[in-house]
């Protein structure tokens, strides 16, 4: 039987935009580096390597931290990408793909062309990968994540070949590679050597057990994976991005695999939501609904890049999530004749432009923000915070200004004053008086002295009407 | 003004307070407040250094203790002490609260606050909820004492608040008085302040929302605005209450335990009785006349001053240690009278120290006793114990240390709280070199990617500057005891330490030092553990039973310098480092005294002063002696006209730039505290312009303060130095007679000293000792001599095989009757898997089975042994550990190799180019080009050598001092930095006997052993 193991040492490296500054991820417990790209390896740096000395080596590292989640996230990404091309896969999370390549090799006539066809897909995916192969499903998974890359299928090599991988590179626990290593044994032709009765009257069950499977004594235990019924793309940003234009390329790349996924499929979805991650604040989640069944990436991205128009980031943003909505067959009984060439887009397209250009302002939703600023807690603030009822805010008018405004009329002060003092942290700072005060007509306006903010002059300023 | 700000917290409520308790009194003065008081939260940490700046700047205005007291957030109140009763109280209730709660919490009853009798309070009700109650019962329990507090703080709802609480005030006829709940002297520390909260509640400053202060309103604030917020009976009601409160830190006054003193004896009368006892002793029944005269001088003193009790208790101490055998030596000003002599607290001879310049305490400048004793650091906790058990928990704790915020804890919080992520400070963090004197870490910060120009940016730098030096939280002082008559807690509030069983006042040793109360250090000293053990080795050795008074009773062996002069220094008490063995041929000490100097010279003060090469050229007769004026001969005239120790520059202050006593007290007080809170910079024109009015040039005035600055970062005064100099001579004396004792008892005490068991293994051998492997039929658990034909060979002891414990040790010592014959026989008698392991990777076994490998596969045999099971089938199918291997296993196991050493197990195989080793090096021409192997051993940069790494490289025969420029380390990073094995070409530089290789290329080597486990001793 013949396996195929993929082994990602680098998978959430791989899908940030490729630079020529060196880079690594860097585990926040332990502070040690985890991936590196090419020039960070080439300025000294290892895998396992301390920040410190990382950072003393190598001055103009950048450093993000390694999330094992998005890892894995994208190990499922990587399994999706390459179903197509093979049936049988087994994941080893966070970094490793096992295909049964036995099986597959008579639809492909050989494995020079089934290999050529996940090398496309890999290729494509633009991931660093170490493929290894192996009579037992252990081995090619030990060969891989030796760094061994081998392509063989004849037996002979293969079974020969992973003895001589040492026994540092396998899954036996580490209490055993220490006892194993204090006998002088380093590689596992060495360990073979000793008699397995000898062995198993000296190390624990469970490295027994791996021993056996290594040596075929033994089946390991098979669990195929099932691509997902929708579509889920992470990705993580290079750097921050601070406007939704921005982002514009980003998403191109995952629309285009959504219309990939759906085609494969023969299917159409209704709408798609982008969930951009920003940082110390909470995902700001932007939909897009096609107003009927659609898969072409060029007509989400119209519909984005409308949307986009309107979209702000209060802060920048570190990654996205595209999430389609369930998909389902794209039959012509769904559509009419009047669907088609009704001007330069159709109705539904239509719908779902305006609905993407004025969608959630439109709506008028307005989250309570925790701010001392009434314009900050009170206006839409972009992903400031959760929008909850919150009954300890301060006494505020019914209707508040967007903007305040200069206001000259006499004026009487009934109660005040309030001082705000804040925001410095941004670029809203205030230092205001708060009074309320009544005008000439009666109306109970809500003003305040600003005192040197960013409003010019100290001066009076109507901010909003009690009702 | 007719106003006392009553409420106010300082940075001492940690990460609530924004401002200093110093700056807090200032501003105060300066807005012509009557009086203001430090309300901490259950705390009077802050106090004193309130009532010290009002002292040193005689500020006109009136400081009230008092604190801010919250129950179970039902209640919150202020109390405030007006008279001493007041305070006592006030101590115990803290000192309840604190001692309840763990570690930097407390927890107050409504009992604590009814039980107070004298306290004056200010009640701050939350208007939000029925305080009806709590009204009638505060009313019941503190009717003339008790005040409701009214804050402005111009936030939402004020108005509501204030009327709710004049209706609360008229229900229950308790009057009404302004106050401010100030957190901060300005308010331009409200960002400060922001951040604080923010980091309080674990949040940003952006998330944290409401929780944060609306405005700055909660500063101190000028009349006119307090006139326009309060009803003038409502400040004068604060007034009221100030005039109220009498009580003045300064009636705090020290009672010594009296257990120390037989009945029917004054403290002098006995102190007197003790000194004369001792003075027999030392001196015989003929003192000296001079030594009497001394003896006569210093008692009068401490009568005037009134200290016996603090002598007497010291002496307490001394004596059981002396009970217990524990090995002992005061220092410090007081320790080096002839006083402590008599008492044999210290063993510096008064005849070696005549000219020691400040022997004892010196009324004029008011200063309290010094005296710091020194244990044996693996036998401090009896000493401590004894104190606890004579004194009880209530009347001894430990004094506080005040844990400051520094560069690296303030710029994660103030980070955190601007929003940038863990990883991203760390990054900050790991690369900026606050050492760096040539690059600002704000210019080091902006190569590392932000933003400089950014507003966050901009305010990380801001705030991080402001946050330097707040306090984060207390801790407790390495061994610096408060022992008093009565309960500590009428004195100063008593809180939990981290450590079980141990407390802690609210005070750390300024504060102590400020209200001239006295504390005991009690310090541990590895290397008085190491000379106990070898003087008992000695004795059972040699059948000489050595005192260390006799061994440094001349301290004048010719011997024994000329060991100095070689630099032949490895674990020698104070000279072993790099830099004491460089100086160490270039000074050539031939007496005790210029072992002091010795100690003292190579450190930041002279260093930076540039004192170092003028001496050592007028003590080498190449520059004539000569001093800055006459005035100055007598304080510079044992130093050569040179000032080197801490003591000797406060004299000059005084002398050359006319500072009083009190202005010198402060002085040496601010370098003691420089990096905390940059003090010294004040001092800076005072000096210089003092000294140019008085005749002197401005270049030695510079030089002078350059100095201060060094005393700053690392004091050493010469009463220090004077004790260490007797124990470096005791050390060396040991090391040079009594050599293989003298390793043995260091080996015995680690963790201590500049080097590792390794090195100092290496440095033995060198020395012709044989040292002998761990053996399990051979070692006891320490390290211990062992007869082998005509001489000592020190033996290697159980101590050293990693992973074994003392009880498995015992077991295995308790079953050796005579010698073990088989690895089986070790197996049956019940020592644990891991310690039977630990031994067999020690190559413990190796009397008993052929190698580690063999050992191991017999003791990893889980079944029962049989006539048919056999734990030795399979051996034969394991190789021989190989040479590498051993030498690792050795290196890990053990942290030492006798075998091999890598350098000379490389050379062997043949993998190392030609080079020249220590030993040879030794014949090397000055400026000729080498190239050097070695094992790295340790990087050192001191902040005093600017761009400079002084590296050692360890091979088979010694070691190589090799001095790398920051240009060279720079260029080559990854070899510098990563090496264990380095390969160095360079350029030999020789000064008389000590040679150094200045580094040019380094190619690391560590690949031809790839795994070897040694630590190098990196940047200390």
């Amino acid at each position: 039987m013949l396996w195929l193991y993929l082994h990602f040492p680098a998978l959430q490296l791989n899908s940030l935009a490729p630079t020529e500054q060196p880079r690594a991820l860097v585990c926040e417990r332990s502070h040690t580096l985890v991936q590196l790209n090419g020039p960070a390896r080439a300025a000294g740096l290892t895998p396992a390597m301390g920040l410190a000395m990382a950072s003393s080596l190598c001055r103009q590292l950048e450093v993000i931290p390694y999330n094992a989640e998005l890892n894995t996230r994208r190990l499922h990404e990587m399994a999706r990408q390459l179903y197509a091309a093979s049936a049988e896969i087994m994941l080893f999370e966070p970094d490793g793909l096992l295909f049964k390549a036995e099986s597959m090799l008579r639809y492909y006539g050989g494995f020079t062309r089934y290999w050529s066809t996940l090398e496309r897909l890999l290729n494509a995916e633009q991931v660093e990968v170490i493929p290894a192969t192996g009579l037992r499903p252990a081995n090619a998974r030990l060969m891989a994540r030796a760094g061994q890359a081998c392509l063989d299928t004849a037996p002979e090599p293969l079974e020969q070949q992973w003895q001589w991988i040492a026994l540092q590179h396998s899954e036996l626990p580490a209490k055993t590679l220490s006892q194993l290593h204090q006998l002088g044994l380093f590689r596992f032709a060495e360990l073979l050597q000793l008699p397995m009765s000898e062995l198993a009257n000296r190390l624990d069950r469970d490295s027994i057990s791996y021993l056996r499977t290594l040596t075929g004594q033994k089946a390991s235990p098979v669990h195929y994976f099932a691509p997902p019924a929708y579509f889920e793309h992470y990705r993580e940003l290079p750097w921050e991005l601070s406007t939704s234009l921005l982002l514009r390329e980003y998403v191109q790349r995952s629309l285009t695999s959504l219309e990939q996924f759906l085609k494969a499929r023969a299917q159409v979805t209704d709408a798609f939501s982008l969930t951009l991650h920003q940082h110390q604040l909470a995902p700001k989640v932007v939909r897009i609904e096609a107003g009927r069944g659609e898969c072409r990436a060029r007509v989400w991205q119209r519909l984005l890049d409308v949307k986009f128009e309107s979209v702000h980031l209060d802060t920048p943003a570190s990654g996205f999530t595209l999430r389609a909505d369930p998909g389902y067959c794209d039959s012509p009984e769904h559509r009419d004749l009047f669907d088609q060439a009704s001007g330069p887009c159709n109705r539904a397209e239509l719908i779902a432009l305006l609905r993407a250009k004025l969608g959630a302002e439109a709506l008028g939703y307005v989250p309570l923000a925790d701010d001392h600023r009434p314009e900050c807690v009170a206006f839409p603030q972009p992903g400031t915070g959760t929008v909850t009822a919150d009954t300890a805010l301060a006494l505020r008018p019914s209707l508040l200004l967007k903007t305040p405004r200069l206001y000259r009329d006499p004026l009487s002060i009934v109660t005040g004053p309030e001082r705000i003092t804040t925001g410095w942290w941004d670029q809203n700072s205030v230092i205001r008086d708060y009074y309320i005060a009544r005008n000439r007509q009666g109306a109970w306006l809500w003003v305040f002295l600003a005192q040197g903010d960013k409003l010019s002059s100290p001066a009076w300023y109507l901010h909003g009407y009690f009702s | 003004m007719l106003y006392a700000e009553l409420f106010c917290q300082s940075n001492y409520s940690f990460l609530q307070g924004a401002s200093h308790p110093e700056e807090l009194v200032t501003r105060a003065c300066e807005l012509g407040y009557r009086a203001i008081a430090i309300t901490d939260e259950c705390s009077v940490a802050g106090v004193v250094k309130a009532y010290s700046i009002i002292k040193a700047d005689r500020l006109p205005i009136k400081l009230i203790v008092g604190s801010l007291l919250k129950v179970d957030n039902q209640l919150e109140l202020i109390a405030l002490c007006p008279n001493r009763q007041a305070y006592a109280e006030l101590c115990r209730i803290i000192s309840n609260a604190r001692r309840r709660a763990e570690k930097n919490h407390y927890q107050l009853s409504e009992w604590d606050i009814a039980s107070l009798k004298h306290c004056l309070l200010i009640w701050l009700p939350d208007t939000e909820r029925d305080n009806t109650s709590l009204g009638r019962w505060l009313k019941k329990y503190h009717s003339q004492r008790l005040w409701i507090g009214l804050q402005k703080h111009l936030t939402y709802g004020e108005a509501r608040r204030c009327q709710a609480l004049q209706t609360l005030s008229d229900l229950h006829q308790i009057p009404l008085v302004a106050c401010g709940g100030v957190l901060m002297h300005d308010p331009s520390r409200l960002p400060l302040q922001h951040v604080l909260s923010a980091r309080r509640l674990g949040l940003t400053v952006k998330c944290a929302g409401r929780a944060l202060l609306s405005n700055a309103e909660r500063s101190l604030r000028g009349f006119a605005t307090l006139q326009s917020l309060f009803a003038q009976d409502l400040l004068q009601a604060s007034c009221d209450i100030a005039e109220r409160c009498d009580f003045d830190l300064s009636e705090l006054k020290y009672e010594y335990p009296t257990e120390v003193i037989p009945a029917g004896l004054t403290a002098m009368t006995y102190l007197r009785q003790r000194v004369k006892e001792g003075s027999l002793k030392r001196f015989g029944s003929q003192v000296p006349a001079d030594i009497q005269n001394t003896i006569d001088k210093e008692l009068a003193v401490i009568e005037q001053m009134n200290y016996a009790h603090f002598f007497l208790t010291i002496d307490d101490i001394a004596r059981f240690a002396r009970e217990q055998n524990i090995l002992y030596q005061g220092r410090g000003s007081s320790a080096n009278s002839v006083v402590c002599y008599c008492l044999e607290i210290t063993a510096v001879d008064p005849r070696h120290i005549k000219v020691l310049f400040e022997r004892f305490i010196s009324p004029e400048r008011n200063e309290p006793p010094d005296i710091d004793v020194d244990f044996e650091h693996e036998r401090r906790e009896e000493i401590i114990q004894y104190i606890y058990q004579k004194y009880g928990r209530e009347r001894a704790a430990l004094a506080a240390t005040v844990i400051c915020y520094r560069f690296k804890s303030a710029l994660r919080d103030v980070g955190k709280a601007l929003g940038f992520n863990d990883t991203q400070l760390s990054f900050f963090i790991k690369h900026i070199d606050r050492r760096d004197k040539r690059v600002h870490w704000h210019a080091q910060l902006a190569e590392l990617g932000p933003d400089m120009g950014a507003k966050t940016t901009r305010q990380l730098l801001a705030l991080v500057e402001t946050l330097i030096g707040f306090p984060r939280h207390l801790s407790q002082h390495v061994g610096g005891f408060v022992i008093s008559r009565g309960p500590l807690y009428e004195l100063v509030p008593v809180e939990n330490a981290a450590m079980t069983e141990r407390t802690v006042i609210q005070w750390d040793k300024d504060d102590l030092e400020s209200l001239g109360l006295l504390k005991v250090d009690i310090l541990a000293l590895g290397m008085l553990s190491a000379i106990r053990k070898t003087l008992d080795s000695i004795r059972q050795h040699h059948q000489k039973d050595y005192q260390l008074h006799q061994i440094t009773a001349e301290m004048n062996d010719p011997a024994v310098f000329a060991v100095l002069h070689r630099a032949d220094t490895v674990g020698m008490f104070q000279i072993e480092s790099r830099a004491q063995m460089s100086m160490l041929p270039r000074l050539k000490p031939i007496n005790y005294y210029d072992l002091v100097v010795q100690i003292a010279i190579v450190r930041p003060g002279p260093i930076q002063g540039g004192m170092v090469t003028p001496y050592l050229r007028r003590r080498a007769g190449e520059e004539r002696v000569e001093y800055p004026s006459k005035d100055l001969e007598n304080v510079l005239e044992r130093t050569l006209g040179v000032p080197i120790f801490q003591e000797q520059v406060i004299k000059i202050a005084m002398v050359a730039a006319g500072f009083s006593g009190g202005e010198a007290d402060q002085l040496r007080r601010a370098m003691g505290s420089w990096g905390k809170s940059g003090k010294l910079l004040q001092f800076k024109d005072k000096l210089i312009f003092g000294m140019l009015e008085r005749g002197y040039t401005r270049e030695f005035a510079e030089q002078l303060f350059e100095q201060i600055l060094g005393f700053g970062e690392y004091g050493f005064p010469e009463s220090h130095s004077a004790s260490f100099a007797l124990l470096a001579y005791a050390s060396a004396w040991l090391k040079h007679y009594y050599p293989a004792a003298f390793y043995a008892g260091l080996l015995n005490s680690l963790p201590m000293g500049f080097y590792s068991a390794s090195q100092l293994v290496q440095d033995a051998k060198r020395h012709g000792i044989l040292v002998l492997p761990v053996c399990v039929n051979r070692s006891l658990y320490q390290h211990s001599l062992e007869p082998l034909e005509n001489t000592l060979a020190l033996r290697l002891g159980f101590r050293q095989v990693k992973g074994l414990s003392q009880d498995d040790v015992d077991i295995l010592l308790r079953h050796r009757k005579s010698a073990f014959g088989s690895v089986e026989s070790i197996r049956q008698i019940g020592m644990s898997n891991a310690a039977l392991t630990a031994l067999a990777s020690a190559n413990a076994f190796a009397s008993l089975s052929s190698n580690r490998h063999q050992a191991r596969w017999q003791l990893m045999y889980t079944r029962n042994k049989t006539l048919l099971n056999d734990s030795t089938q399979g051996a034969d199918k394991l190789h021989q550990p190989s040479k590498v291997h051993s030498l690792l296993e050795d290196y890990h196991n053990l942290g030492l190799s006798l075998e091999y050493h890598p350098v000379s197990l490389l050379l062997h195989e043949q993998k190392l180019p030609r080079f020249v080793c220590a030993e040879q090096l030794k014949q090397s021409r000055h400026g000729s080009l080498v190239t050097i192997i070695g094992l790295v051993t340790g990087r050192q940069r001191p902040g005093t050598a600017s761009g400079v790494t002084f590296m050692t490289l360890e091979d088979h025969t010694g070691n190589v001092n090799v001095i790398v420029w920051s240009a060279t380390a720079s260029a080559q990073k990854r070899a510098f930095l990563g090496a264990k094995i380095l390969q160095v070409k360079g350029t030999v530089e020789r000064s008389g006997e000590i040679v150094h290789v200045i580094a040019g290329k380094l190619t690391d080597l560590s690949h031809l052993l790839e795994t070897l486990t040694t630590h190098s001793r990196d940047f200390h």
